[in-house]
């Protein structure tokens, strides 16, 4: 009766009496290669679960019996001199994968002196137990592992050469940096996983203090000559297409610089920069909302061709422009044909964005601040052998946070920077503090990584000590100039005449139902007036005075009247649009409202 | 008292309420009369200070500053969980939730008994008076059978429980007596045995079944009764706690002082005790759960008021305070717009426009803080 159920990729596929045996012969099958390495089997709370299917992470371990690793010294040595792949060991049952559920029913030891009787398997190295993201995080093991894990989400936000044809590549946006470099610090897994072909960002010489309070909360201050001299200075890439499509009747679009006949026409000055062929030319500025892709389109409706002018077609004006916000020059353009033989051409802009106050920066230790000041180069302190720092990083930010490896990743790059070698901050087995402080030492550094700093504007000796190391920062893709937005007026929503809302669409910024709570607790009654109807949907209505209904204006005639009982008795009357609308959709739903007129106080 | 301190009193007796006035005699009574003159000053000045202004937006800050603990709460409720009282009660925020909605079926009502004072700090008559409370079936002190074969139920209450309970034997067959509706057939010394004419086996299992469930003694609903220590100048006081209530019950129960006891549950207390009491105990229930977030009681004491504005306990909500607004477009504006915009279609209903959700809508400036005020011109000046 209490026969455990077997669950292949989730679904029951019958019943067994023995649950551990089963799972067992599964395991067995699989190291002897009659099953494939990536099948595995768990067996928990009375069920054995067999799983085939895709996307589930798995890893290599190597299988301990009796306490003895399988892999032995003579199997590496095999490998060395390949005589053996590393395929060969999953076949002769010497490495396993196992996924998250198989790891439930497994005791993995993490170094070989560890393992006992217990233990089914054994790490091949313990950094192989993370991800690739933390792998290449530099002394891991001496931050607080949310903060780590922190870091590792935001390598993924990094400028960076995310690959190496970004030049012919036409990728709808993207970013990357003029001067990507090597991380000083770096790990063992740099190099396999990418980090030294396509690095996510620069060594930064940090001083570690506050500043004159423009870096409190997180804010970093950078070195305006640093700026100057290119760091973090990196381009925004964002690639435009158009096709010229193909309609009935023989028609189709056109790549061509409009002419004064089409209807929609921008404007000679508009067209400008458009070579012959109405695509733009390759290194032209561009405005936001400019035409990138002069192209014109055929009448919607051949109706449209009135009798008067039989031959001439009126086409309508159809240009691809940059999105708004979004002005650049024209980087490259690509021509091409698509799978159906239109022409389709691609625009890639460019604009360089060098660092600005309000862009994020981030340490791979997840430490990350927004910059608060880019403060001139003469007024930065210096050190006794004149370095001044590319940034200067609050030490209000460490304490709470528990970042050591953030300050050990400092000096270790400090003393790389020294020595002209890399430090190696692998997980577990980075090198350790005492050594990295002794190097530090014997080149005539103070071994804690602190510096006697004078100030920049006044002369004088900081009184305390700066701690100056080397920090491998990541320019995050959050810019600011991606993203400040004000409004004064603007454009409104066609349904209620409201303010439109988002960056892309100049919006304003909304009075949600909280902040009007909280202006209405005030009893700020004037503002929240002004906020909802002044500089929102405020219109002025004809109201008729006898049946209370909505009056109508004739605009030609200059008279008012009322539709529904032909009264002239009609008033003006202010209220919101979205009060008119209101009125009207319950027209919709078979109510009439009215309007009672009273006069105002 | 001295004739000039009296007028004194009696110049504020216009302005300041009578118990502030009776508490500052009492505490003016050693000083002579310039003192007195000057005390007076300072109390109204700071009576006035602390009066709400006209305008002030009292609903809105209130439900604010309840909002705002509220969600805070929501991470701690779990956290706090079965203290030293007994009996647990529902507490933070799910408890909250059922005090603002008056909901009818509180999740653990709780009744709280004071003793008479004489007697509180007697642990065994106490004890004796919670064994009185507590709900015992036939069940809960022995067995019911069943003869097959006679037709008869026979009741074996077991002795050692009765007589900790104190229960005499024609208690229970007169109790079981009342409700079977026969008449016991023989009273032994450790058992009762009933014959009821029951043809079928149905028929008479259903006697035993009814036989179980009677109540011996106790009250009805009160499952459990605990004995709770209290702390009070330095003496230990006794008070009962129960699970499951029944004030109207409770209160008629002897050796109890029915003024100090009352019971959780909002809708018990409105029933036994009526509105004013509902209210008050809103106050207390509310003031207990947000102590440790000092609310301002003036916010919890404007909340009590409006739930009970009616005269019943009123939710807040689709069906209480907000489903009862005057104004159509505030209603609308809540939930359920299209019901209350067509009832209101065909009663005709006219909006004043005197709130604020309806004042928003439309575009006025609401009738709170400055757009309470207007200007106007004063004509008979004008003339001149």
């Amino acid at each position: 009766m209490n026969k455990a159920s077997v669950y292949l990729d989730g679904s029951l596929i019958g019943f067994h009496e023995e649950p551990e045996e089963i799972a067992e012969e599964i395991r067995g099958k699989r190291r002897r290669g009659e099953l494939p390495k990536t099948l595995t089997v768990s067996n928990y709370d009375n069920s054995v679960y067999i799983n085939t299917d895709k996307g589930r992470a798995i890893r290599p371990l190597i299988i301990v019996e009796d306490g003895k690793p399988k892999l032995t010294e003579e199997h590496i040595e095999k490998v060395k001199k390949d005589e053996m792949s590393f395929e060969d060991l999953f076949k002769n049952g010497i490495i396993e994968y196992l996924d998250a559920e198989e790891e439930e029913n497994a005791y993995i030891a993490m170094e070989e002196e560890e393992l006992t009787e217990e233990h089914t398997h054994l790490e091949i190295h313990p950094t192989l137990s993370l991800g690739i993201p933390s792998a290449v995080n530099p002394y891991p093991e001496h931050s607080h592992s949310v903060r780590t894990a922190k870091g590792d989400s935001m390598m993924r936000q990094a400028m960076g050469l995310y690959s190496p044809t970004t030049n012919i590549r036409t990728d709808t946006q993207g970013y990357y940096l003029f001067y990507p470099q090597k991380p000083l610090t770096g790990t063992k897994y740099d190099e396999k996983a990418g980090l030294t072909t396509r690095p996510i960002g620069q060594n930064f010489v940090v001083a570690i203090m506050p500043y004159r309070a423009y870096n409190i909360d997180d804010a970093i201050i950078l070195n305006k000559g640093s700026v100057e001299r290119a760091l973090s200075r990196g381009s925004y890439l964002r690639t435009y297409s158009s096709k010229e499509r193909r309609y009935a009747a023989g028609q189709r679009d056109r790549f061509e610089i409009p002419t004064e006949e089409v209807q929609g026409y921008r404007g000679e000055e508009e067209y400008t920069h458009l070579g012959e062929d109405g695509i733009a030319n390759p290194e032209t500025e561009v405005e936001a909302g400019g035409v990138l892709i002069g192209k014109t389109s055929p009448p919607r409706f051949l109706e449209e061709t009135s009798e008067l002018t039989p031959m001439e077609e009126k086409r309508k004006e159809d240009s691809k422009t940059t999105r708004p916000n979004a002005a650049g020059k024209v980087d490259w353009v690509m021509a091409t044909e698509d799978e159906n033989g239109s022409r389709l051409v691609k625009v890639r802009t460019r604009k360089t964005m060098p660092p600005l106050v309000g862009d994020k920066f981030a340490a791979r230790s997840g430490q990350k601040g927004v910059v608060g000041l880019i403060e001139d180069e003469e007024d930065l302190p210096w050190s006794e052998n004149g370095i001044q720092p590319d940034m200067i990083f609050n030490s209000h930010a460490v304490p709470s946070r528990m970042t050591v490896g953030h300050l050990l990743e400092a000096i270790g790059s400090k003393k790389a920077s020294i020595e002209g070698e890399k430090t190696d901050g692998t997980a577990f087995e980075g090198e350790p503090k005492e050594k990295l402080e002794e190097t530090l030492e014997k080149h005539g550094f103070r071994p804690t990584g602190k510096e006697i700093m004078y100030d920049g504007k006044t002369g004088r000796r900081i009184e305390a000590k700066i701690f100056v190391g080397v920090v491998y920062y990541e320019r995050l893709e959050h810019l600011v100039s991606k993203k400040i937005r004000a409004r004064s007026t603007g454009p409104v929503q066609i349904l209620t005449r409201q303010p439109t809302e988002g960056r892309s669409r100049k919006g304003g910024l909304r009075i949600g139902v909280m902040e009007r709570d909280c202006l209405i607790s005030h009893g700020a009654s004037m503002l929240l007036q002004e906020r909802l109807m002044d500089e929102s949907d405020e219109t002025i209505q004809y109201v008729c005075e006898s049946c209370g209904s909505i009056a109508v204006k004739n605009q030609i005639k200059g008279e008012t009247y009322c539709e529904s009982c032909g009264s002239k008795e009609v008033e003006k009357v202010k209220m919101s649009y979205t009060f008119k609308l209101l009125l009207n959709e319950l027209k919709s739903i078979g109510i009439k409202p009215k309007l009672g007129l009273r006069d105002k106080a | 008292m001295a004739k000039g301190k009296k007028k004194i009193y009696q110049k504020y007796e216009e302005e300041l309420p009578e118990k502030l006035l009776e508490e500052t005699k009492k505490e003016t009574k050693d000083l002579n009369q310039k003192q007195t003159e000057k005390v007076m000053e300072e109390v109204l000045k700071e009576y006035k200070k602390r009066q709400v202004e006209p305008g002030e937006a009292a609903g809105a800050i209130a439900a604010q500053s309840i909002g705002e603990r509220a969600t805070q709460m929501t991470l701690k409720t779990f956290h706090v969980a079965g203290l030293s009282e007994g009996v647990s009660v529902v507490q933070g925020l799910p408890r909250l939730e059922e005090l603002i909605e008056t909901r009818k079926t509180p999740k653990k009502e709780v009744c709280r008994i004071r003793p008479k004072k004489e007697i509180e700090k007697n642990k065994e008559k106490v004890v004796k008076i919670a064994k009185k409370i507590e709900e015992t079936k036939t069940n809960d002190i022995g067995k019911v059978e069943e003869d097959l074969v006679e037709e008869k139920i026979i009741i074996k209450p077991d002795m050692e429980k009765i007589e900790k309970l104190g229960i005499e034997m024609n208690e229970i067959a007169e109790k079981i007596k009342e409700k079977i509706r026969r008449k016991p057939e023989k009273i032994e010394k450790d058992k009762i045995i009933f014959k009821p004419k029951a043809s079928t086996l149905k028929s008479l299992r259903r006697y035993v079944e009814k036989a179980e469930n009677t109540r011996i003694i106790g009250i009805e609903g009160i499952e459990k009764a605990t004995l709770v220590e209290k702390e009070e100048n330095g003496e230990t006081r006794y008070e009962i706690h129960t699970d499951g209530s029944n004030l109207k019950e409770v209160l008629k129960t002897d050796d109890i002082d029915p003024e100090k006891t009352d019971s959780n549950s909002i809708p018990e207390i409105y029933k036994t005790l009526g509105i004013e009491a509902t209210r008050k105990m809103l106050y207390k229930e509310l003031m207990e759960i947000t102590e440790e977030y000092n609310i301002n009681k003036r916010h919890i004491l404007l909340i009590s008021d409006a739930l009970t504005r009616s005269g019943r306990p009123t939710p807040i909500g689709r069906h209480g305070i907000s489903g009862e607004k005057e104004s159509v477009l505030a209603r609308a504006a809540f939930e359920e717009q299209i019901k209350h915009l067509l009832k209101a279609a065909q009663k005709g209903e006219k909006d004043e426009l005197k709130g604020v959700a309806e004042n928003i809508i439309v575009g006025n400036p609401i009738p709170v803080g400055t757009g309470m005020v207007d200007l106007r011109i004063d004509l008979e000046k004008q003339k001149n």
